[in-house]
């Protein structure tokens, strides 16, 4: 019983342990895209084939999109992947330079 | 079709307990959203992990010459999987079809999770048998002896059972429970 006791605490730590894309620092500009073009998060969510709750995950950058997801959001949106998406890395070195966002 | 996709297919239809259309429907369910609080997941997961652990135990050791207490046993495995499923919107037995690539990705590391703790239960069930043959041998007495009683063989397959049917779930709900995963 002790055993089993030890057992699930370890297996309980080890569920615990974020994955690499939940903490990959991706940075996104979709809600104000989405706004200028006047959709709604489950309109765009439906346009690209996802979940409503997903694109929520999405907009808040609490998931990374698939190079297909970014790019069918891009798509949609009307605008270059790049503009959508960048490294936050890249946004704290180009703020660093030039104090703009790149 | 040959030999592999056939046995491919079977194993398909054996793992296909549920339908898009139910997955879809149960990812905008509000009825059951009192199971998906930390105290239900809490609940959910503690009933679980008694139906899969203690209640084996229980009928390995207790005959009571009726029956009811397997019966309860296999009641209890079914009705924590029912609960677990509610509780999980049906993610982990969910289909490719109903799901979008952040809840694929969220059930395929909980099917990793699973394995991994279906394997360590049956790895410590094994080394204990391992241990057991041993000290039987040096006993003198033939290792290979090995009687069950009914409720016995129904602890040994239900448990066995409980764990196939409710890991995944389970597995997710304390992902959820957790909040290292949200659906």
């Amino acid at each position: 019983m002790k055993l089993h006791y030890y057992y699930v605490a370890f297996m309980l730590l080890l569920m615990s342990r974020p994955s690499k894309s939940e903490t990959a620092p991706v940075a996104n500009r979709i809600e104000q895209a989405r706004g200028a073009l006047g959709l709604s998060r489950g309109e765009l969510a439906d346009l690209v084939g996802v979940h409503y709750q997903t694109m929520g995950y999405l907009e808040r950058g609490e998931y990374n999109p698939s190079l297909e997801l970014a790019l069918k959001i891009a798509r949609v949106l009307e605008v270059p992947l790049e503009e959508i998406f960048w490294l936050e890395d890249e946004m704290k070195s180009a703020t660093e330079k030039t104090g703009q966002r790149p | 079709m040959n030999r592999k996709v056939s046995l491919s297919a079977l194993n398909e239809w054996l793992w296909q307990t549920t339908s898009s259309e139910y997955v879809q429907k149960d990812l905008s369910d509000t009825k059951w959203n009192w199971l998906r609080t930390p105290r239900g997941l809490t609940v959910v997961i503690a009933v679980s992990f008694l139906v899969i652990f203690v209640a084996p135990v229980i009928v390995w050791f207790v005959d009571d010459g009726t029956g009811f207490v397997t019966v309860a046993m296999v009641a209890g495995v079914f009705g924590a999987w029912f609960l677990l499923r509610r509780a999980v919107r049906l993610v982990a037995d969910a289909p490719d079809d109903a799901l979008d690539e952040r809840l694929i990705g969220i059930r395929n590391r909980i099917y990793l999770s699973a394995y991994r703790a279906i394997g360590g239960v049956l790895g410590l069930v094994a080394t204990a048998l391992l241990f057991w043959s041993i000290v039987e041998i040096r006993a003198g007495v033939p290792a290979a002896t090995f009687s069950l009683t009914w409720p016995q063989a129904n602890a040994l397959l239900w448990f066995v059972f409980a764990q196939i049917m409710l890991m995944p779930s389970l597995a997710l709900a304390v992902g959820l429970r957790r909040r290292k995963v949200q659906l």
